[in-house]
């Protein structure tokens, strides 16, 4: 889909990265309008959009028929045009002035997108485009809308610029994670950058490396000692006296052979873990100083597989490489030898080399769909296990047994048969390569068999051929797949490089730093969505004094929690600043931000380790006194000291076996001893019911104390001692004020708890 | 704060006109308002997307529901039409006619197919398990890597290579 759109924007970025600054500079010229057809030029031009004028065109993928077509998007000074091209000619279909257009979005639809603009406060959809298309279409629209909202011409976007096209060729980029495609990989750059990390290990791969040499001069040489057996201790008129030197020979040989083996693989071992154990350590202390937002573009499982699986997978290749290392030589050394030794037979050998080859080709390629098909049916019926078995209450609640034994025999045949499918291929296959295999030693036998028969060489020399020859189709078949290992070696070794490359979050260049924050919070004209097109807070501005309790309220999706993520700093803001004590986050150093802003989630999170060690965890020197005096703040200390284990008893990662309410406030009491300036509740007592909540709302009322504190609250009666209000709607401030005032101004606030009082009557709960 | 009913809606077709002005579906009702640009979901677009189409208003933040048409087909044959290219743009899901081939690499599977909406390569993630749906045994939805949509209607319809092809790739 779209080759031309796609090319074009990896040559944009080629541009943009030689011209550097001055591409800033470029408002004026026209994006791309070298590669739009001249029956579209010629369309704008006729319709008074002459080619100097134009400053943006955009090419859209689908036509009006939904069928894949070709429309282009045109701003110039004045207007917004909308061209189809459609059979090599061109047709205006929308135009509208830009000062009439007052907003602009875009909608995703199933497999494409639209741009929608607002004219005169009608809605008019302009056009479709397929999804790969969506980060343009979107900036321009987020463009639209600036300029209407700022009432003046808005910076120009580009809408090529960071688009998910790989780095090297300007392909989309399918991994998204990724920033260069696989095949772009650069296989040599990047075994060279491993080659660097593996710096410490030098010394030990060269070792390595002369040990197979040795190794690889032993392995030759018992079969030489067989033909001087045969050939000059066991014929007729030999050397019968030699027999015991020899076969103590070959006994030495093997014991020197199986040490040097031990020591190989004891090093290569060695090397192998420890180099993939440094890079891990590497990746997380890389992966500390990641902003949120890369953790939420990246789902935990693929982060799992890429720091815990790919390194392990990293581990196999470098020990293969010492077996490939091996295997060269063996081909090398025992071709030279065979040829040495009779150069007639020598050629012999090669006749079956490329069976051998091919075999091992096809293997792969006969072999793997069968494989694969097996796995896929293994998981399938593994995920069905697993969701039965949590799901077992329900099941049984709902008394669908039946249908769930029905489902699980059903893939288990499904395995069944691709099990048997592969034992069959197997069974099939197996037979084939080795009669490949032994084609080569028979046609040694016939020939070599011979020349013992004419007298041109010993029987001696045929057996050590034969032996030789056993060693030799092994490793060669062992190479035919080395590039595939070497392919999947270099593209493991990127990712785990791009993770490393990963742009840490900014960090101011000369951090304010203050002894204590008195906590006084402003939102100056804030603006930000996580998709910068679709903001979640716009052009909020809001002063909290120190010490106050502010509550916030809203619908869920009003950006409640938003708000809290920007003031931890765990996003920047888009457009306006937040400033704490006057002054802008972004330039406090991040540690500040973090000592100062506590913060107790709806769901409490800790960590697996003992109740104690959870309380300490932003302080862990904290004395037993100052511990016990949080949890005791927090009115967690009765419930804790109950437990047969006390502070001690660990907690998993869940906190299994203690309650919610009792999690929370083990939570509240890591708050309280961190001490923070400014608190944060995030719905700490939404999750529990009235009862725990209350004993909650006991242990929150002595943390508040003399700290700024903002409260997100959905059960309103938690507020009830608050100082402000700030009521969201759609990311707006709605309201704000005392909670009395906004029960009497009867607006947002007031129907809000109107709703839940009548919710409450009817759970017979009173309230506010 | 608008008050939601949990009652559904339903429009019934002599009670609504639905026409389109350029790319945007406007609807009047008849003994109501009219909506300057309506959205069309389908409740159940992979099962039967005639049936139950919940008629949206575009205007509003949320696009609240208007109502439900029980079946589009229904329509007097003006809406049907404007319904019918709504339906058209808005479900962009090309159905795969033929496979010219398919490679897999590195962990994706390049497809270079024929549709009913013109030839066309896609790529998608190589875990079948993830990205390709089995509507039935015969009928399949994959999903690319920037989440659109093809679909197999009926896999033995297929030529027999495109069949070999998909059953080797879907590791049927």
């Amino acid at each position: 889909m779209g080759p031309i759109t796609t090319r074009l924007a990896g040559s944009l970025r080629k541009e943009a990265g030689m011209s550097g600054e001055s591409h800033e500079e470029t408002d004026e010229r026209p994006i791309l309008s070298a590669e739009v057809p001249t029956s579209v030029k010629v369309a704008l031009d006729e319709d008074g959009s002459p080619t100097e004028l134009q400053r943006i065109l955009l090419k859209a993928d689908l036509g009006p028929d939904g069928q894949f077509g070709e429309q282009w998007l045109l701003l110039d000074d004045r207007d917004l045009r909308v061209v189809e091209r459609h059979n090599g000619t061109a047709h205006v279909r929308y135009k509208y002035p830009l000062d009439r257009i007052q907003s602009a979005r875009i909608e995703r639809c199933v497999g494409n997108g639209l741009l929608e603009v607002t004219v005169d406060e009608q809605p008019r959809v302009l056009l479709h485009y397929t999804n790969e298309l969506t980060d343009r279409f979107g900036r321009i629209a987020h463009y639209l809308t600036e300029r209407a909202t700022l009432g003046k011409d808005a910076e120009l976007p580009d809408p090529y610029a960071g688009g998910n096209v790989c780095q090297v060729c300007g392909r989309p980029l399918l991994d998204t994670s990724a920033k260069v495609c696989p095949r772009c990989v650069q296989r040599g750059k990047t075994l060279k950058r491993l080659m660097q990390l593996a710096r410490p290990y030098w010394g030990s791969m060269a070792a390595i490396v002369g040990l197979l040499i040795v190794g690889t001069l032993l392995d030759l040489t018992p079969p030489y000692l067989t033909r001087i057996l045969i050939d000059d201790v066991l014929s007729v008129g030999g050397r019968p006296d030699w027999l015991l030197y020899v076969v103590l020979g070959l006994l030495a040989v093997r014991l020197v052979r199986v040490a040097s083996r031990v020591l190989i693989n004891w090093m290569t071992v060695n090397v192998s873990a420890r180099f993939t154990a440094g890079i891990r350590d590497q990746l997380f202390s890389h992966l500390k100083v990641l902003p949120i937002d890369f953790f939420d573009k990246n789902q935990i499982g693929r982060l799992m597989t890429r720091i815990n699986q790919d390194t392990n997978e990293l581990q196999g290749p470098v020990a293969q490489m010492t077996t490939f290392a091996l295997n060269i030589l063996l081909v090398v050394g025992i071709g030279i030898v065979l040829f040495m030794m009779a150069p007639s037979l020598g050629l012999y050998v090669l006749i079956p080399t490329p069976f051998v080859m091919a075999a091992t080709y096809y293997y792969y390629r006969y072999m793997r769909p069968h494989f694969k098909r097996m796995w896929l049916a293994r998981w399938r019926l593994n995920a069905m296990l697993n969701t039965y078995l949590s799901g077992v209450r329900v099941v049984k609640a709902f008394a669908q047994d039946e249908m769930e034994e029905r489902r699980y025999q059903n893939r288990n045949h499904r395995l069944l048969d691709t099990r048997l499918q592969v034992d069959l291929a197997w069974s099939r296959f197996f037979p084939l390569v080795s009669f490949a295999f032994s084609v080569g030693g028979l046609i040694i036998w016939y020939t070599g068999g011979r020349a013992v028969i004419d007298e041109q060489i010993t029987l001696g020399t045929l057996m050590a051929f034969v032996s030789y020859l056993g060693m030799f189709y092994a490793p060669l078949s062992n190479l035919t797949h080395i590039s595939q290992s070497l392919n999947r070696f270099a593209t493991i070794s990127q990712r785990l490089f791009e993770l490393m490359d990963e742009e840490p979050q900014a960090q101011p260049i000369r951090p304010v730093r203050k002894a204590r924050i008195g906590g006084r919070i402003e939102f100056d004209n804030v603006t930000f969505g996580y998709d910068p097109y679709y903001p979640v807070i716009r052009d909020f501005s809001y002063t909290i004094e120190p010490g106050e309790m502010v509550g916030v309220v809203g619908h869920s999706g009003a950006g409640k929690t938003t708000l809290v993520n920007l003031i931890c700093r765990f996003y920047d803001v888009q457009r306006g600043s937040i400033r704490i004590d006057g002054v802008d986050i972004r330039d406090l150093a991040m540690q500040e931000i973090r000592q100062q802003v506590g913060i107790v989630l709806q769901k409490p999170f800790l960590f697996r380790g003992t109740l104690a060690e959870n309380i300490a965890y932003a302080k862990p020197d904290a004395t037993r006194e100052a511990i016990v005096t949080a949890a005791k703040a927090a009115n967690a200390h009765d419930f804790i000291t109950m437990l047969p284990e006390g502070y001690d008893t660990i907690v998993g990662e869940g906190g299994a076996g203690l309650s919610g309410g009792e999690l929370q406030r083990v939570s509240i009491a890591r708050a309280i001893l961190h001490n923070p300036a400014i608190l944060i509740l995030d719905e700490a007592t939404s999750s529990v019911d009235t009862e725990t909540e209350r004993q909650i709302q006991q242990a929150l009322d002595t943390l508040v104390q003399g700290r700024t504190t903002i409260a997100i609250a959905h059960r309103l009666s938690t507020l009830y001692n608050a100082d402000r209000i700030m009521v969201l709607n759609h990311g707006r401030l709605a309201e704000q004020g005392a909670p009395k005032e906004l029960m009497d101004n009867r607006g947002l606030f007031y129907s809000l708890v109107k709703m839940q009082s009548e919710f409450a009557t009817l759970e017979g709960v009173p309230t506010v | 704060m608008n008050q939601r009913t949990f009652d559904i809606v339903y429009l019934e077709p002599d009670r609504i006109r639905l026409q389109r002005d350029g790319d945007t579906l406007r609807m009047q009702m008849l003994d109501g308002p009219d909506y300057a640009r309506v959205v069309l979901r389908s409740c159940f677009p992979v099962d039967d997307s005639n049936v139950l189409l919940s008629v949206r208003d575009a205007t509003t933040e949320e696009q609240d529901e208007i109502g439900i048409i029980r079946d589009w087909r229904e329509l007097r044959p003006e809406d049907r039409e404007a319904v019918a290219a709504e339906m058209n743009l808005h479900y962009f899901v090309p159905v795969i006619t033929r496979v010219v081939d398919v490679r897999s690499e590195f962990g994706f599977l390049y497809w270079d197919v024929e549709t009913d909406k013109g030839p066309l390569e896609f790529t998608m993630r190589d875990s079948v398990a993830h990205y390709a749906r089995e509507v039935s045994p015969t009928r399949w939805i994959l999903i690319d890597i920037n989440q659109a949509r093809y679909e197999i209607r009926d896999l033995e319809a297929l030529d027999e290579r495109s069949q070999r092809l998909v059953a080797r790739e879907l590791r049927l």
